[in-house]
């Protein structure tokens, strides 16, 4: 290990200590492919026995055509990319690896290396050179890079975390208590998502206590199937910045629910699969920034949700399962295919 | 995985590092953007909240055909004898052999500008699966095991991808075992192997696993390598797995009889209802294959037997995912390797060939704004016209979905450099 870190200092200085003239293909590279890659790189040729000698995995460095073409299975050089370019990677790994190029034979130095890497970021310019015959290079099919920048945020999250510095990992851990999975609930978000899936069971009124130091960051709380119950959902209602709240299937009430309706930017709560009434509703129909909530099996009636749509028009409530009915004749398995 | 993959492996790091310190003084590596601060403060589009948490990946194995399913041409000489129905999303037609999807296309969107550059099944699911071209030098990971890798796990016991009924060209490839698939062929029969035999009493077993650890032990502190430690680890997740409350996620027989009728007696269908209950339980990435899609042959009868238990299971599991309050946090996929041909060949019996150039696929939840069509094929269903949407493009909107960073470059061992969705450009005004 300390050898190689060695190495890898002395590829950087002498890197550093080269001048930027830039390399000449002829006279640096081509050198350094006739002595190492040649042999089984080439054209097809009559060795010394008679035996006609066909390229390595269809690879010719003898041309230009033939190292920008590139074996049977894919290029070995991309002009201005060396760390995408096998004809770099192969030659810089360790010798003793099963790809180490030139195989059997003596490593290139770390010169050579150097020399290679820098011919194929300056673009890989041949100059004048154009070798030996080779196929042609078919146009190029790849696609045009394209930069891509991904701008997932949330814009609520995004107002909501502002001027907020992300948390530091110790407190994380602490309040994770061991259970709780927390993280930025988008990269580098200061605010977080804490889900409990894996651990549901050690997840109770008392433990959830844990996320106390962190109330102000939780903005995402998945506590489905989870040991919570109403008396747990006091330690939620101080959560100011909560905007998704997921209690699916765990053992809340009605009485749970008036604890929530003081969490001011609440949008997302599932209820699935709880005992909820028309009564925990009136509670719900308090949070004006709702938009979703899930009623499936719970014991909410047509007349609740009503009153709950009427006081929060834009909610979305899902309250029904509606699945194919069953078939009507069962299928048969083994059923024979029509083959002509 | 082979052992001798994970001991020649332990190499990897020592070699990773003289090339990631190599690369990253000499190449400017280190100072590539990745997923920069500047980033997480721009705009997003229109409606969109959060990202998706997990995806049900939906692959139709054979290559399926676009114009009897979801890219419909009624009148065109192309269509054959499959009628269009319309659908509750309003520019969307589908097959009349998809009625109770249709009900759900207000939650989907249906992309008909695929493009492939791969006419092969093997190197057409290869291409889909990794968003790269197969080479021979090195093994890519499929999207499972990215989604894995980037997104990390939301449950310790379980894996990040686990795939259902096949899938030949799933696997992380040079990426560490951890984020392989874990294979489950019957859905019915739930996790194989998942329980210890009745003659190995819990004494016994745990003996024995002591010994294990105790034999590699030597082995382990004279190679203090990732990989070393990731085969290791395996052992233990198995043991943690076996002993877990979250092993009933695997079992679909504990669900009612009226779900299981409406998902169907078909093996597809099964597996829609066990994704259901995996990504319930925090699995990140659940793929369930549907074979038989090659119809070289009597296209239109098979479409006739093939899609009402594609179409019945399909429109279950997304209804049930919206029931649970889960289909935002969850993207379902249903996707292909490849289109068939317009062109119905008359000679071998009214069936469609290979046709890469076009084809389409499904992306609901996971906060799309469904209803809509993405991208266009001609009158006749041949050429993309509008929007066309390459593999890695494809990729790289699930990506997107899930808040994946595009850009991000891993290195294999060997010191090459690779990104989710292979430099694909979301498709981003679907969300």
């Amino acid at each position: 290990m300390r050898w190689i870190m060695m190495t890898s200092f002395v590829l950087v200085a002498a890197s550093g200590l080269r001048g930027q003239e830039p390399v000449d293909f002829q006279a640096d590279v081509w050198p350094i492919l006739e002595r190492s890659c040649l042999e089984c790189h080439r054209s097809p040729y009559k060795d010394d026995r008679g035996r006609t000698r066909n390229p390595k995995g269809g690879l010719r460095l003898d041309g230009k055509n033939g190292i920008l073409v590139g074996g049977n299975t894919e290029k070995v050089v991309r002009p201005g990319d060396p760390a995408d370019s096998l004809l770099f990677i192969l030659t810089t790994l360790e010798p003793g690896d099963d790809n180490f190029m030139p195989r059997n034979r003596k490593a290139l130095t770390l010169s050579e290396q150097s020399v290679l890497e820098r011919w194929i970021k300056e673009g890989a310019s041949f100059g004048s050179w154009v070798g030996t015959g080779g196929p042609e290079p078919r146009p190029d099919v790849g696609r045009e890079e394209v930069e891509v920048t991904i701008p997932v945020v949330l814009q609520p999250v995004a107002r909501l975390g502002e001027g907020l510095e992300p948390l530091p990992s110790s407190v994380i851990t602490k309040a994770s208590g061991g259970i709780a999975r927390i993280t930025p609930v988008v990269k580098e978000s200061p605010l977080v998502r804490v889900a409990y899936y894996g651990n549901e069971r050690s997840l109770d009124d008392r433990s959830i206590g844990a996320l106390a130091s962190i109330q102000g960051r939780v903005t995402q709380l998945i506590l489905a199937r989870t040991g919570i119950t109403d008396r747990g959902l006091g330690s939620v209602a101080g959560m100011k910045r909560l905007t998704k709240l997921d209690l699916r299937q765990t053992a809340v009430t009605d009485k749970g629910l008036a604890r929530l309706s003081s969490l001011p930017e609440l949008r997302t709560l599932n209820l699935f699969g709880t005992a909820v009434t028309d009564k925990g509703l009136q509670h719900l129909a308090k949070i004006k920034t709702l938009e979703r909530v899930t009623l499936w099996e719970t014991k909410v009636t047509d007349e609740g949700v009503a009153r709950l749509q009427e006081a929060l028009p834009h909610v979305r409530v899902v309250r029904v399962l509606v699945l194919p009915p069953p078939e009507a004749e069962p299928r048969d398995g083994n059923r024979r295919r029509r083959r002509r | 995985m082979d052992l001798r993959d994970s001991i020649h492996g332990a190499d990897d790091v020592s070699r990773r590092a003289f090339l990631s310190g190599a690369a990253g003084s000499l190449l400017g590596l280190g100072a590539m953007p990745l997923l920069s601060h500047a980033s997480a403060i721009a705009p997003l589009g229109a409606g969109r909240r959060s990202p998706a948490k997990n995806v049900i990946y939906l692959f139709m194995a054979g290559g399926m055909t676009h114009l009897d399913t979801f890219d419909l041409k009624p009148g065109a000489e192309t269509q054959g004898p499959t009628e269009a129905i319309k659908t509750s999303g309003d520019e969307v037609l589908l097959s009349s052999h998809m009625k109770y999807l249709a009900r759900h296309m207000d939650k989907c969107v249906v992309v008909n500008s695929m493009s492939s550059t791969q006419g092969a099944h093997a190197q057409g699911q290869y291409f889909m699966h990794t968003s790269y071209e197969p080479r021979g030098t090195i093994a890519h990971a499929s999207m499972g095991s990215w989604v894995s890798r980037l997104g990390g796990r939301l449950n310790d016991t379980l894996p990040g991808y686990v795939t259902v009924g096949g899938g030949r060209y799933t696997s992380a490839g040079w990426m560490e075992s951890a984020h392989a698939p874990l294979p489950i062929g019957d859905p019915q029969d739930g996790l194989a192997n998942s329980t210890c035999s009745e003659d190995v009493s819990d004494k016994d077993f745990k003996r024995r696993m002591s010994r294990l650890a105790k034999m590699n032990e030597a082995f382990a502190s004279r190679y203090k390598s990732k990989q070393v430690r990731s085969y290791a680890d395996m052992y233990e997740q198995a043991v943690k797995l076996m002993g877990s409350e979250d092993l009933a996620a695997f079992d679909v027989t504990k669900e009612s009889d009226s779900i299981k009728e409406a998902y169907g007696d078909s093996r597809f269908g099964r597996g829609c209802l066990l994704a259901r209950r995996l990504v319930e339980h925090g699995v990140r990435f659940v793929e369930v294959v549907s074979g038989g899609w090659d119809t070289h042959n009597d296209n239109f009868d098979e479409m006739e037997e093939k899609l009402p238990p594609l179409d019945r299971a399909v429109a279950a599991l997304l209804s049930d995912l919206d029931a649970r309050g889960l289909l935002d946090e969850t993207l379902v996929v249903l996707t292909t390797e490849f289109g068939r041909t317009p062109d119905i060949t008359a000679n071998r019996g009214n069936g469609r060939n290979h046709y890469p150039k076009a084809f389409s696929a499904m992306l609901a939840g996971g906060g799309v704004q469904g209803g809509q069509r993405y991208g266009k094929t001609d009158a006749e269903g041949r050429e993309v016209i509008e929007n066309k949407v390459l593999v890695p493009d494809f990729n790289a909107t699930i990506a997107y979905a899930l808040g994946l960073p595009t850009d991000k470059v891993l290195h294999s061992p060997s010191g090459r450099p690779f990104q989710i969705a292979h430099k694909g450009k979301p498709v981003t005004s679907i969300f």
